[in-house]
C-alpha cells in the first residue's frame, strides 16, 4: 500500500484557466501535426512552381493581394480539424474534464485560434520571402491604376492615371481580423451544431433551390448583399478593394485593372467591427448549448 | 419452475435509505429520452466511504445514472447530490472530485498515445500524482507508446482505470469496469480497487451486470430493474434478510397472503418447495411453521443470486 503524499494538492482543487488553455494549446497542435505535416507539403510544391515560373520568365512575384482571401478561406477550415474526434452532442472527452463546459468550449476554441494566427503569420511571412526571393513588391510603394473618369468601353488616356500605392497598415492587419472573424464564425458552426456539415450544405441547397424557384436573381442579391454590402465580408477582408476593382479596356488596347477608388480604414474599421461582434456572439451562444444544466 | 407475481414490498421494503453523510444521494431521479425512460424516481443513496454497487441488466438505466451524477446528461425531474454539491451548479467541481470510467471504451482521442492522454489530465487535476500513475500503468501494463484508438477493449479499460485513480479522487463513479478484461486483470483491478478504498478512504460508486465479480469488495447494494431502483440495502442486511427456505408442506398449502407477498420466488415440485423470502428469518420461519410448514433448511443468497432474484421478479402492480 502507497501512502498519500501529504504536499499533494487537494483532490478537490479545479485546474486554473491558464493551465487548461496552455494545455489545450498543446493537444491542439499535437492533434493538428497531420494537416500541418498537409498544408508544409502544399507550401513546398507551390513554392516550387513559383520559382520555376520565376527562373524560366524572370517575373517578380509580388505579395499577393489574394491572401486576404486565402487565409480566411484556411480560417472557414481549419475549426473542423481543431475539434475533430470531439463528439460534442455525445459525450464528449472535454465534458468529462472538470471544467465549466461553456468556458471549456470557449477555451479550446481561442486555443485553436493560436494555432490558426501562427498558421496565419507563416502564410504571411512565406509569401514575404517569396516577394523578397523574387524582387517583388511587400510594404514598398508599387504602381496602381486608378480611374479619374466614368467607366467606359475605351478608357482613355486622361481617365486614368498611374499611382504609388503603399499598402497601409490597416490593410496589413485586416489579413489577421479577416482571418479571426473567419474563424470565429466557422466555430460558431462546428461547436454549435450537430451536424455542421449537414447545415452548410443544406443552406446551399435551400438558397439554391429559392434562386431557380422563386427568384434567379436572389442567391446573387443575398451574395452581393453578404460580399459587397456596407459591412460585407470584402470591407472586411480588403477594406473593398475587391469591390473597388473593375477591369478596363485602355486606348492601347490592353485590358487592365484598375481602381475606382482608393480603399480606405472606415469601412473596414465598421464591417470588422460588425462582424468581430457578429462572430463573437455567435460562437458564445454556441458554447452556451453546451453549458452545465 | 414458478416466479413468484407477488409485492414483497408489503412488509419491509426492499430499498430503504442507506446511513448518511452520503457521497452520493438522489431523489426522485427522472430521466427521459423521449418516450422512453431511462431512470423513474430514483432514491439512491451512497454512503461516504463504502463501496456501493449498482447491479441491473442492460439498459436498466445505471450508465445513464452515473452520466447524470457527472452532469453528462440533465435529468427531467429530481434531485441530485455528489459529495455535497448539485452536479447541475457545480459540474466542474464534482467532476474535479470524481475519478469516471465512462461506459464507452474510448477516453481521449484515437490519435492520442496512452502516455500523452495521461499528461494531458495531468493538466486537468492539480492532485495528479504522477508516481501513482506510473506505478498503476506498471501494474495494469498500460503502455504510454500505444495509440488509443488501437487499443483493444482491455487495453482501454485499464488505460482509464488508471486515469481515474490517478488523481486520488474522494469518489470513483465506475461504469462496467471490468467490461473486456481477462480475469489476470480483473483480478488485478479488483485488488487495486481495495488498495485504493484502504488508501485513500474514497467512495466507490460501481455499475455492473457482473456482480460477482466485485463481490468481494461489495458493502452496499443497489439493484435498477427498468430505470427503477427496485432494491437498497447493506450488504449484511441483504445477506441476513433475503434467505432461501427449503420447505416441506402439506398437500395444497397455501401459505399467509402477507407472507406469500413477500416471497420473491418460489420452486420446487410437490410437496418440497423452495422459497427465496424478504424478512426477518426468525419471524418468517415462525410464520411458516405456524401455517403449517417445516422450514428444513435456511440459506443466505449469494450476491449474484440475490442480485438475479431481485431482477427478476415482478410485481403484481
Amino acid at each position: 500500500m502507497t501512502v498519500r503524499d501529504s504536499s499533494l494538492p487537494e483532490a478537490s482543487a479545479a485546474p486554473g484557466g491558464w493551465a487548461v488553455f496552455i494545455e489545450q494549446v498543446k493537444t491542439i497542435g499535437l492533434g493538428l501535426r497531420r494537416e500541418g505535416l498537409a498544408l508544409g507539403a502544399l507550401v513546398v510544391v507551390v513554392t516550387v512552381i513559383a520559382l520555376n515560373d520565376v527562373l524560366e520568365d524572370g517575373a517578380q512575384l509580388d505579395f499577393p493581394t489574394d491572401a486576404s482571401f486565402v487565409l480566411p478561406l484556411m480560417a472557414l477550415l481549419a475549426p473542423f480539424a481543431v475539434w475533430k474526434g470531439e463528439r460534442l452532442f455525445r459525450g464528449a472527452h472535454l465534458w468529462t474534464l472538470p471544467v465549466d463546459r461553456q468556458q471549456h468550449a470557449l477555451t479550446k476554441m481561442l486555443a485553436g485560434g493560436v494555432w490558426m494566427l501562427a498558421a496565419a503569420v507563416g502564410m504571411i511571412l512565406w509569401l514575404m520571402l517569396l516577394a523578397v526571393a523574387t524582387d517583388g513588391a511587400i510594404f514598398g510603394p508599387h504602381d496602381r491604376l486608378l480611374l479619374t473618369g466614368p467607366i467606359t468601353d475605351v478608357v482613355q488616356p486622361g481617365q486614368v492615371k498611374t499611382v504609388a500605392w503603399t499598402t497601409p497598415a490597416w490593410q496589413w492587419a485586416s489579413l489577421f481580423t479577416g482571418t479571426a472573424i473567419a474563424y470565429l464564425l466557422s466555430s460558431a458552426v462546428v461547436i454549435g451544431l450537430r451536424y455542421p456539415l449537414r447545415w452548410v450544405a443544406g443552406c446551399v441547397f435551400l438558397l439554391t433551390f429559392l434562386s431557380l424557384a422563386w427568384s434567379e436573381d436572389l442567391f446573387e442579391d443575398l451574395l452581393e448583399m453578404l460580399v459587397m454590402g456596407p459591412v460585407g465580408i470584402d470591407y472586411v477582408l480588403s477594406g473593398g478593394a475587391e469591390g473597388l476593382d473593375v477591369a478596363v479596356r485602355l486606348a492601347d488596347g490592353q485590358r487592365a485593372t484598375a481602381w475606382r477608388a482608393f480603399p480606405t480604414a472606415g469601412p473596414w474599421a465598421l464591417a470588422t467591427g460588425f462582424w468581430f461582434i457578429v462572430s463573437a456572439a455567435l460562437v458564445w451562444l454556441a458554447a452556451w448549448r453546451h453549458r452545465e444544466r | 419452475m414458478t416466479v413468484a407475481v407477488l409485492n414483497p414490498a408489503a412488509a419491509e421494503p426492499m430499498a430503504s435509505p442507506l446511513p448518511g453523510p452520503h457521497a452520493v444521494l438522489t431523489e426522485g431521479l427522472t430521466k427521459r429520452y423521449g418516450r422512453e425512460v431511462a431512470l423513474e424516481g430514483v432514491n439512491l443513496q451512497a454512503p461516504r466511504g463504502s463501496v456501493y454497487v449498482l447491479a441491473g441488466a442492460n439498459g436498466a438505466g445505471k450508465s445513464t445514472l452515473l452520466r447524470t451524477l457527472m452532469n453528462l446528461s440533465a435529468p427531467n425531474a429530481g434531485r441530485t447530490e455528489v459529495l455535497g454539491l448539485d452536479p447541475r451548479r457545480h459540474g466542474a467541481r464534482v467532476r474535479a472530485q470524481v475519478g469516471y470510467v465512462p461506459e464507452g471504451v474510448e477516453t481521449g482521442y484515437r490519435w492520442m498515445t496512452a502516455g500523452r492522454l495521461l499528461d494531458h489530465l495531468s493538466a486537468y487535476y492539480p492532485s495528479w500524482d504522477q508516481a501513482y500513475a506510473e506505478r498503476l500503468s506498471r501494474l495494469l501494463d498500460v503502455r504510454p507508446e500505444r495509440r488509443i484508438g488501437r487499443l483493444s477493449k482491455g487495453q482501454s479499460r485499464r488505460l482509464q482505470l488508471v486515469a481515474a485513480l490517478a488523481h486520488r479522487p474522494p469518489l470513483l463513479l465506475l461504469d462496467e469496469p471490468t467490461d473486456g478484461l481477462d480475469p489476470v486483470a480483473r483480478d488485478e483491478v479488483l485488488g487495486l480497487l481495495s488498495e485504493h478504498l484502504a488508501d485513500t478512504g474514497c467512495t466507490i460508486l460501481v455499475s455492473t451486470h457482473l456482480v460477482y465479480e466485485v463481490e468481494r469488495v461489495a458493502e452496499h447494494l443497489g439493484v435498477l430493474r427498468d430505470g427503477r431502483l427496485v432494491a437498497q440495502a447493506p450488504l449484511d442486511r441483504l445477506h441476513a434478510r433475503l434467505r432461501s427456505y427449503r420447505l416441506e408442506a402439506p398437500e395444497g398449502w397455501t401459505a399467509p397472503p402477507d407472507l406469500a407477498d413477500r416471497a420473491l420466488h418460489r420452486s420446487g415440485p410437490g410437496r418440497e418447495l423452495r422459497w427465496t423470502i424478504w424478512g426477518d428469518q426468525p419471524e418468517v420461519t415462525a410464520r411458516l411453521a405456524g401455517a403449517g410448514a417445516v422450514v428444513r433448511d435456511v440459506a443466505p443468497l449469494g450476491l449474484d443470486e440475490a442480485v438475479v432474484t431481485l431482477l427478476r421478479h415482478r410485481t403484481s402492480s
